[in-house]
């Protein structure tokens, strides 16, 4: 059964890896947070005897916080990931349609196998490396923590690490932040000798309000660029005059 | 008591200030005044007095007690600021949580629950840079989404990197590769060169309160949350691997802070100038003797004074009033604002008689058994010493060129006015209160040396010397 769990956390990274459209970046990530509670609640880590608390609810929590947090995402999606429309813009400048008509030629485009030559090149490498890192280098062996895990929690960390490297947009980025934040709580689980509920409460809480400020940064980038695009973001910096009046010393 | 209080009051108050955000000055007054309550309760708690509350270990160490009342001093300070000038209308509510952040950093003293919660504050503190006044019609820029941006990713990086790090070595105390990322962890939170790159262009691109909540508040909970971890950890620096490793990075900030703050344009060069003084700091911890990390604790003291100047003299330079025509320079045409900013280049400098000046002798002193690293704080410390006379010749005394205003041209412009005042009282009292520390700890150092002797004597990472 492990390996089932494993191979389905292995295939919703990868399609986060390889997503283009925001929803499916989003359906990925509940996978992984399926997983990711599927795998605590068939491999306790030595956990439920350390907190005195019975199996479900680890599992449980895992399965609201991802609820939640898939919830935030998805929410940003539907309001920040929608096509632009030129004619809704408020503020027609020329170098705003400029801008519209780059992006809109790009998006004419079709999407070639060059496009997925980085994200596919990257999740062989978070395999091989996931696959290699426990027998080269045994990182929670003293604690006792198990094989599978460590496969888990180290394809997870390296996954989003992969997905913070090669992101081009900001729900992008985010997934990948909380797919580093979900290895840690993996990591957390298995490697620790003594488990603390506050640790693992505020762990949840952390990835909560992580989920709010990447809906957030979303929202302000696509009302100000109207795109969630990061390229578009970094080439816009230059050039603009900060918000701030006065400001004799910038 | 005192320690559910700590957490659960700024809390209480921060939902509080969210709902009167719209009514932006008395929400960061009623901030202004639950942080001194929070001053007084820190001041007044027990330390090293263990208890449980809630089935969780609580206690306040001497050091913790230190660093967390430089944290909510600081945040006084940028809230009292926020009362007068425009600032974002969630900042005082998220000011309150990030000394709630803090209060549970300086009393869980646990690192791993230390790491969320630095993680927790530093995501609210990207909200913080974003924020915008409820009144103000500006958009964010790119520029500045840009740079919370970067702040997250370093923050979260820096998180990530010291929670794996502190895993492992609970696991296996003593790996290499365990010290290593618990070091670089550190830097990255400290934005210490070269993970500093969020720092300069949050200078640039934020509100003055928020950059002092930033600079004056999260960093020093970073440092808080470093402290918290020696008090438990201690052999994290008394290796010779991790030691070398914080050595190496303090004196490459201060080398790098220096270089960086005589090339850069004013503002960003104000950031580099507080983060070679990171460096010192970072330095004197380093040193792990008495001396050094009493000098570093000192320093620490006059790296939140210094901000706090900086904040305030800075809002009160760069504010524009209207109906004042300003040509010479700022020292003589705003000369209380510009002393300000002076005292606070200079006490980052160490310049005597001011507060800066013992507790870097005392850092300085404690590295002599590195005479590396002694010759690369002397380089920095002359190249921030240009980089600070260079700022105060092109900012305060170069004479300022008029703009002109059309309404000038208008003939009732000719009438006899009245000059407006180009600060509010109230800052200019606030300033006075600051130079004065300033001044007072300079020629009374062992008014804060003393205590921070004791504190220190008791710190387990510190040997003799």
């Amino acid at each position: 059964m492990d390996w089932l769990l494993l191979s389905g956390l292995a295939l919703a990274t990868g399609g986060m890896l390889l997503a283009r459209q925001w929803l499916w970046l989003v359906v990925a990530l509940l996978v992984v947070y399926m997983c990711v509670a599927g795998f605590l609640f068939q491999q306790p880590l030595a956990t439920d005897l350390a907190l005195g608390i019975t199996r479900w609810i680890l599992p449980l929590a895992e399965v609201v916080s991802g609820v939640v947090v898939v919830g935030i995402l998805l929410v940003t999606g539907l309001t920040f990931g929608r096509d632009e429309r030129p004619e809704q813009l408020d503020e027609v400048s020329l170098m705003e349609l400029r801008r519209v008509a780059r992006r809109s030629f790009r998006l004419a485009q079709p999407a070639e196998w060059s496009d997925y030559l980085l994200p596919v090149a990257g999740f062989v490498i978070a395999l091989v490396a996931t696959t290699l890192l426990p027998h080269i280098y045994r990182l929670t062996g003293a604690a006792g923590g198990s094989l599978d895990a460590q496969y888990s929690w180290t394809l997870l960390v390296l996954a989003g690490m992969i997905q913070l490297i090669i992101a081009q947009d900001m729900l992008k980025l985010g997934g990948g932040i909380l797919l580093i934040g979900l290895g840690l709580q993996l990591f957390y689980l298995d490697g620790s000798t003594s488990i603390g509920l506050p640790v693992l409460a505020l762990l949840h809480i952390a990835m909560i309000v992580l989920a709010l400020v990447v809906a957030y940064l979303c929202g302000l980038l696509y009302g100000r660029l109207q795109t969630l695009d990061l390229d578009e973001l970094y080439s816009q910096r230059e050039g603009l005059v900060s918000r701030q009046p006065g400001g004799t010393l910038r | 008591m005192n320690a559910v209080l700590l957490i659960a009051w700024p809390c209480a108050m921060a939902g509080s200030c969210w709902l009167l955000r719209r009514a932006a000055a008395f929400a960061a007054a009623l901030a202004s005044a639950a942080t001194l309550v929070e001053l007084l309760i820190v001041m007044r708690s027990p330390v090293d007095d263990p208890l449980r509350v809630l089935g969780l270990s609580v206690v306040l160490g001497g050091s913790a007690q230190l660093v967390f009342g430089l944290v909510v001093a600081g945040t006084l300070v940028s809230l009292l600021v926020s009362c007068a000038l425009p600032q974002g209308e969630h900042t005082p509510a998220i000011a309150l949580l990030l000394l709630s952040c803090g209060a549970g950093i300086a009393l869980l003293a646990t690192p791993l629950l230390g790491t969320v919660l630095m993680l927790i504050a530093g995501s609210l503190a990207v909200w913080l840079i974003l924020d915008l006044p409820s009144t103000s019609a500006a958009l964010t820029a790119p520029a500045t989404i840009g740079t919370a941006l970067k702040f997250l990713l370093l923050v979260f990086l820096g998180v990530t990197l010291l929670f794996i790090g502190l895993m492992l070595q609970t696991a296996v105390p003593g790996q290499r590769l365990a010290l290593a990322l618990i070091v670089l962890g550190w830097a990255l939170l400290l934005g210490l060169v070269p993970f500093h790159l969020a720092l300069p262009e949050l200078a640039a691109e934020t509100t003055l309160p928020a950059l002092g909540l930033v600079t004056g508040s999260l960093q020093l909970l970073a440092l808080l949350l470093i402290v918290t971890t020696l008090d438990v950890q201690p052999e994290l620096l008394s290796n010779p691997l991790s030691q070398q490793l914080v050595l190496a990075l303090g004196s490459i900030t201060v080398l790098g802070g220096g270089a960086w703050a005589l090339l850069a344009p004013p503002r960003r060069a104000l950031m580099f100038i507080l983060t070679a003084h990171w460096g010192f700091i970072a330095l004197g911890l380093a040193s792990s003797q008495q001396l050094g990390v009493v000098g570093a604790l000192a320093l620490l003291i006059g790296h939140g004074l210094s901000v706090a100047l900086l904040v305030v003299s800075l809002s009160l330079l760069e504010r524009r009033v209207a109906g004042r025509t300003e040509t010479a320079s700022l020292l003589r045409e705003r000369p209380l604002a510009a002393t300000g900013l002076m005292m606070a280049l200079l006490t980052l400098l160490g310049v005597p008689p001011l507060q800066g000046f013992t507790p870097l002798a005392l850092v300085i002193g404690a590295l002599r058994r590195h005479p590396q690293v002694l010759a690369v704080g002397g380089i920095g410390l002359l190249l921030l010493a240009l980089a600070v006379a260079q700022l105060i010749q092109n900012f305060l005394l170069r004479p300022q060129v008029a703009t002109a205003d059309p309404a000038s041209y208008d003939e009732v412009q000719l009438l006899p006015t009245v000059v407006p005042d180009y600060a509010p009282l109230s800052l200019r009292l606030l300033l006075l209160v600051l130079i004065g520390l300033g001044v007072v700890g300079g020629l009374f150092p062992h008014l804060f040396l003393e205590p921070i002797t004791t504190i220190t004597q008791g710190l387990p990472f510190v040997g003799a010397g």
